[in-house]
C-alpha cells in the first residue's frame, strides 16, 4: 500500500469519491467494492460511475477534494496519489479521463479543490460480477488509503 | 505520390474504424472506404438467455444509447408475451426515449462536433476539441453539459441508472414514477428550452462559413427511412415506417416495422465488420438509405410540438425535395433535441404518468417477436426467436449506425474526392473526411455490438500495399 502522498494532506472539508468502472466486467468493478467498504461518512459523497462523462464536471465542482478510484491492471499495490490535471492531445471518444474532468470542473465551474487518483490492482476484466483475489485485496487496501485521507491521518 | 491514404482510427466517434483513400494514377482521389474494425457478436451472447433477461442484457450493447436497446428489446418481449403494455409504462418508455435523444445528441453536438463547427475545420488540432470550445465559449460549453445532464438525470430518475438502465421489461416497466420525480423533471424544462434556442441560433449563425462543406461533405441523393405516426408526424417509440427519396417523394409508407425482413436486408463486405443494410426492392447497393435525425426530419410531415414544428418548416425550406446534405445532420440533431424537451414537458404534465399500473405479466405466448424504435442514430430493430421455455434461440439486431453504412462510405468518398489533395496532404483535409463520418455520429460499439474506443490513423500506401506514410492521432 502506498498512501504517503495523500496522507500528508489535511482532512478535506467536503469530499467526493468517484468510483469508476463496470461491475459486470470482473475487476473493472473493483472501485465499486472500494465504495462499499468506505460506507457512509459525514462530509463525504460516494458516487459510482460506469465511465466518466462531461456532466460529472459540475457535480464534482462544489467539493474541496475529489478522489477518483479506478481499477489499474498495471498497479502492483493500492496507491493514492495527487492527480495532476491533464488532457489528451486529441480527446477522441464519448468519455473523459479523470484529469480531463478536473480541467472541465476548474474551467467551467471554478473547482478549486484538490484531486486524487486511487489506483486499485486488477487483473481480470472478463464478464462476471466477482473480483479476483488480487482485486479484492487491492480494494481493502485502497479503502484504507482513502479512509486515511478522509480522516486526515498523518497531519 | 501516395496511392492509399489511411485514416485510422477515426476520431470523435464511438468505436474503432479506419478510412482508406485510394489514389489514382493522375494523383487524384479514386475512391474511399470506411472500415469498421471491431467485433463483439452480441447476437451470439443472447442465445440461451431467458427472454426476461434480454432488456437488461441488451442495455449493455451500448453506453450511449442503452435505452433504445432496452426498449426495442422490451417491445420484442411484449410481442413474445402477446400482451398490451399499460399506458403509464408506455409513457415512461417514451419519456426515457426523449431523455436519451437529448443526452446523446447533446454529447454528439457539443462534445464531438462543436469543435469543428465553432473553431473551424482547420483549427489547430490541439485546440480542436471540447477543451478548445471551453476556452472559446465556456457559457456555450456549460449549456451543452447541462442539456446532457438533464437527459441523464431523467434516465436516472425514471430508469434507476444513467447508463444501462434496465427498468423496462417485457410487459411494461418495473416501477411507477412518483410526483417528486415528475416535479424535478419539470423544473429543468425552462432552462433546457432556453439552451436549445441559443444552440439553434448559434448553429444557424455559423452555417454560412461552411458553405463548401455543406455542398461537398456527403451531399448526395439517397432514400431516407424513419418512423412516423399514422398521420406522418415525427415519432420515436411506436408507429409505421416511411421511406422517401431525394426529391421528397414517398417511396413506401405505412410499412409495419414488425415486417422489416420483407423490405430490408443486410449485405456483408470482407473489408468491414459492419453489415450493409439496404432497401430490398432496389437491391444492393442501389437500395442505399439513410436513417437518423436527417432522415427522420425528411420523412416526417410535422414534428407535433410548436417550437420544433417551426424549426422543421424552416428546415424543409433548405431544399425543394429532401435535405440531402449530411452536414445538416447537425442542425437536424438540434431540432430533435428541442422536440425532445417539448415532448418531455408534455409527458410530465400528463397525470397518467403517475399511475402505478405499469406492468402486464404473462408467460411467452409466441415463438417470434420483433421490437423497433427510433434510437438517436436511427431506426433500431430487435428480432428474437424463443423456445417453449422462453429461452432465446436466435437474435438479430438491425442497428441504426449499420443502416447508414453505405451512406457513410458514400460520404467519405465524396468528401475525399473534393477536399483531399494527396500530393499536398494537410490535416484539415483529412479532418473533413472524418467530419463526414461525424455527421452520422456513428456508434460502432452498437453497430458491431462491440466494445471499444475510437481513436484515428491515416496511412498512405502504394498500389502494392507498401506503407509510405502514417499519421496517428490520440
Amino acid at each position: 500500500m502506498s498512501c504517503s502522498t495523500a496522507l500528508k494532506k489535511a482532512r478535506p472539508l467536503h469530499t467526493v469519491v468517484l468510483a469508476i468502472g463496470n461491475t459486470l466486467r470482473g475487476d473493472d468493478g473493483v472501485a465499486s467494492r472500494v465504495a462499499d467498504l468506505l460506507g457512509e461518512r459525514s462530509g463525504v459523497e460516494v458516487r459510482r460511475a460506469h465511465q466518466l462523462t462531461p456532466e460529472l464536471a459540475e457535480e464534482i465542482a462544489h467539493a474541496s477534494a475529489v478522489v477518483f478510484v479506478d481499477a489499474d491492471p498495471g498497479a502492483v499495490e493500492a496507491r493514492l496519489e495527487r492527480l495532476i490535471p491533464s488532457q489528451r492531445r486529441s480527446p477522441l471518444t464519448h468519455s473523459v479521463t479523470p484529469g480531463e474532468l478536473v480541467i472541465m470542473a476548474e474551467r467551467l465551474y471554478g473547482f478549486q479543490g484538490v484531486a486524487y487518483l486511487c489506483r486499485v490492482p486488477a487483473e481480470r476484466f472478463t464478464e462476471g460480477d466477482s473480483l479476483s483475489e488480487v482485486a479484492e485485496a487491492g480494494a481493502r487496501a485502497a479503502a484504507e488509503c482513502v479512509l486515511g485521507l478522509l480522516d486526515g491521518a498523518g497531519r | 505520390m501516395p496511392e492509399r491514404i489511411l485514416i485510422h482510427p477515426v476520431t470523435r466517434i464511438e468505436g474503432h474504424a479506419k478510412i482508406s483513400i485510394w489514389v489514382n494514377d493522375a494523383g487524384g482521389v479514386e475512391s474511399a472506404q470506411f472500415h469498421v474494425t471491431e467485433f463483439r457478436g452480441f447476437e451470439k451472447i443472447c442465445e440461451g438467455r431467458p427472454l426476461h433477461e434480454m432488456p437488461g442484457l441488451m442495455a449493455r450493447v451500448c453506453g450511449i444509447c442503452p435505452v433504445s436497446h432496452v426498449l426495442a428489446s422490451s417491445k420484442a418481449g411484449d410481442a413474445l408475451l402477446g400482451v398490451e403494455v399499460p399506458p403509464a409504462a408506455v409513457k415512461q418508455r417514451r419519456l426515457a426515449t426523449f431523455a436519451q435523444v437529448l443526452q446523446s445528441h447533446a454529447l454528439s453536438f457539443f462534445h464531438l462536433s462543436s469543435p469543428d463547427l465553432l473553431l473551424g475545420m482547420d483549427a489547430e488540432i490541439d485546440k480542436r476539441n471540447i477543451f478548445g470550445v471551453i476556452e472559446a465559449d465556456p457559457g456555450f460549453a456549460r449549456r451543452g453539459i447541462r442539456l446532457r445532464q438533464f437527459g441523464q438525470r431523467v434516465l436516472e430518475l425514471v430508469g434507476g441508472k444513467r447508463i444501462h438502465p434496465g427498468w423496462s421489461v417485457p410487459g411494461g416497466v418495473q416501477t411507477a414514477v412518483t410526483a417528486a420525480v415528475r416535479d424535478e423533471i419539470g423544473a429543468w424544462i425552462p432552462e433546457a428550452l432556453e439552451s436549445m434556442t441559443i444552440a439553434l441560433g448559434r448553429m444557424k449563425s455559423v452555417m454560412d462559413s461552411f458553405r463548401e462543406e455543406i455542398e461537398h461533405i456527403g451531399n448526395f441523393p439517397s432514400l431516407f427511412l424513419g418512423t412516423v405516426t399514422h398521420d406522418g408526424a415525427l415519432e420515436y417509440y411506436d408507429g409505421v415506417i416511411r421511406i422517401v427519396d431525394a426529391e421528397g417523394n414517398t417511396v413506401a409508407d405505412g410499412l409495419d416495422p414488425l415486417r422489416y425482413p420483407t423490405y430490408l436486408a443486410e449485405a456483408s463486405e470482407e473489408w468491414s465488420f459492419m453489415k450493409f443494410p439496404f432497401y430490398k426492392p432496389l437491391g444492393y447497393p442501389g437500395g442505399q438509405y439513410r436513417v437518423g435525425p436527417l432522415a427522420r426530419l425528411n420523412v416526417a410531415t410535422s414534428a407535433g410540438t410548436p417550437r420544433a414544428d417551426r424549426e422543421l418548416r424552416e428546415f424543409k425550406h433548405r431544399s425543394k425535395g429532401a435535405v440531402c446534405e449530411s452536414f445538416h445532420y447537425h442542425l437536424a440533431r438540434l431540432i430533435e433535441m428541442l422536440h425532445s424537451v417539448e415532448r418531455i414537458e408534455e409527458i410530465v404534465a400528463d397525470p397518467e404518468l403517475l399511475s402505478e399500473d405499469v406492468r402486464t405479466k404473462a408467460m411467452p405466448n409466441r415463438r417470434e417477436g420483433i421490437g423497433s424504435c427510433e434510437a438517436p442514430r436511427g431506426t433500431l430493430f430487435h428480432h428474437y426467436f424463443v423456445d417453449a421455455d422462453g429461452l432465446i434461440r436466435k437474435a438479430n439486431l438491425l442497428i441504426a449506425t449499420a443502416q447508414n453504412n453505405l451512406a457513410m462510405n458514400h460520404a467519405v468518398e465524396q468528401t475525399a474526392k473534393h477536399f483531399v489533395l494527396p500530393a499536398q496532404l494537410r490535416e484539415g483535409m483529412l479532418n473533413r473526411v472524418e467530419a463526414a463520418i461525424r455527421c452520422y455520429d456513428p456508434c460502432l460499439s452498437c453497430s458491431t455490438h462491440a466494445v471499444g474506443q475510437m481513436p484515428l490513423i491515416i496511412e498512405v500506401r502504394s498500389r502494392s500495399g507498401e506503407l509510405l506514410d502514417r499519421v496517428e492521432k490520440g
